[in-house]
């Protein structure tokens, strides 16, 4: 193994998660096509394999895959509202929007990742926005951009979806303290 | 948060793999071999993004495998210097708080990255932040925004073969991750999402 290049781009969370949908549809369609395939055969004689291993992507990447896309879609990702606030010209769109103001490329990044629609979360990712963009009419025009652009969160769905997300993770927990209580009561 | 890294290796099809289609074989080899694992100073990998050039494949002596030299491009988890990220709080303790995402747990945010007039509540093993009119509770599981402050690598490569000054820390190292992140959320806008992302009228009922 070479490293050619350590970073030779940076991607959005938009651009991954496309990616991985794809990838998924793509596996998909090859294990549709070769049961199509088998089915044909079988007509002739044939044995119909339901399972090959090869249908399957490698083990280590099926995990990474469904996690990561799991991340991607959580709530308050933008990628987890539906319909889903991004397409092709999203990205351009938005840097034409900010043209007014100067961003960095990391900034631009992050707000595609995050959407902040208030002046606190934009705050968090624009570094000393006080000082760049003290207007606070700049600040709402700023936030007005990208609400058009990426869209609103919805915010009540959102909270509920992070409180319920938390309340199944403890729910979880605690079932298996008890299943784990009572196995010291069965020692 | 993701980076592409380009890479070129050498990647050996097996015959049981004859009949995939050469790309097809080509990228489950690579991402068998790369995905979900972490590359020393790059970060965590997650799967191929393209296949930039491939040689031709040839058969080596003694063996029906064929080698294909290529070079690719991955996606690679490695949030930049000050990121913000989300993630959920998995646990804590008097040093910090630890942070998860569904695919990468070894995010630290250490109690002095935390707002001021934070102190650990040793009853109920959680963080408090404690302000002029109320306490607020940094409760597990609760999905947090955080800044990407620094990383520490660890290499876990077998340290006898290559010898020398890593001896030393030998005990220690089964402990750490081969890649983590520091992180702090101390400024405003930071913290558990639920603060700050919250309808007005909410917030003034608590």
């Amino acid at each position: 193994m070479k490293i050619l290049e350590a970073q030779s781009a940076v991607l959005t969370n938009y651009e991954v998660y496309c990616h991985l949908v794809e990838q998924e549809e793509r596996y998909e369609r090859r294990k549709n096509e070769r049961i199509e395939r088998l089915k044909e055969k079988k007509g002739k004689g044939g044995k119909l394999v339901k399972f090959d291993p090869s249908d399957r992507r490698p083990g280590n990447l099926a995990t990474l895959s469904i996690e990561l896309l799991e991340y991607l879609r959580a709530p308050p990702s933008p990628l987890g509202s539906s319909p889903l606030p991004y397409d092709q010209g999203t990205i351009k769109r938005l840097l034409e929007g900010l043209r007014p103001w100067d961003f960095t490329k990391g900034e631009i990044i992050m707000i595609l990742n995050l959407r902040p629609t208030t002046a606190a979360n934009l705050n968090t990712i624009v570094e000393e926005m006080v000082d760049r963009f003290p207007d606070e009419a700049d600040q709402e025009a700023i936030l007005n951009v990208i609400i058009d652009v990426l869209g609103q969160p919805d915010q009540k769905a959102e909270r509920e979806a992070m409180d319920e997300s938390k309340d199944k993770n403890k729910q979880a927990e605690e079932a298996h303290e008890a299943a784990k209580d009572e196995m010291d009561v069965g020692e | 948060m993701f980076i592409l890294t380009k890479i070129a290796d050498l990647v050996q099809i097996i015959p049981e793999d004859f009949e995939k289609e050469a790309s097809q074989a080509i990228e489950d080899n690579i991402n068998a071999k790369y995905a979900n694992r972490v590359i020393q100073k790059i970060g965590l990998c997650i799967c191929l993004y393209d296949l930039l050039s491939a040689s031709e494949g040839l058969i080596g002596h003694g063996t029906g495998l064929v080698n294909v030299n290529v070079e690719f491009r991955l996606i690679v988890f490695r949030p930049f210097k000050h990121e913000v990220l989300t993630g959920k709080i998995s646990s804590a303790t008097p040093e910090g708080i630890r942070i998860r995402t569904e695919f990468f747990k070894d995010i630290l945010v250490p109690a002095n990255r935390l707002p001021q007039g934070s102190v650990f509540n040793d009853n109920e093993q959680v963080f408090t932040w404690v302000t002029e009119d109320a306490t607020l509770y940094f409760d597990s599981h609760e999905t947090v925004r955080i800044r990407v402050e620094e990383e520490t690598w660890h290499d876990q490569a077998p340290t006898k073969a290559t010898g020398g000054e890593n001896d030393q820390d030998d005990g220690e190292k089964d402990k750490h991750a081969p890649y983590g992140i520091i992180a702090s959320m101390e400024e405003s806008g930071l913290g558990p999402c639920l603060w700050w992302d919250g309808g007005e009228e909410e917030e003034e009922e608590s």
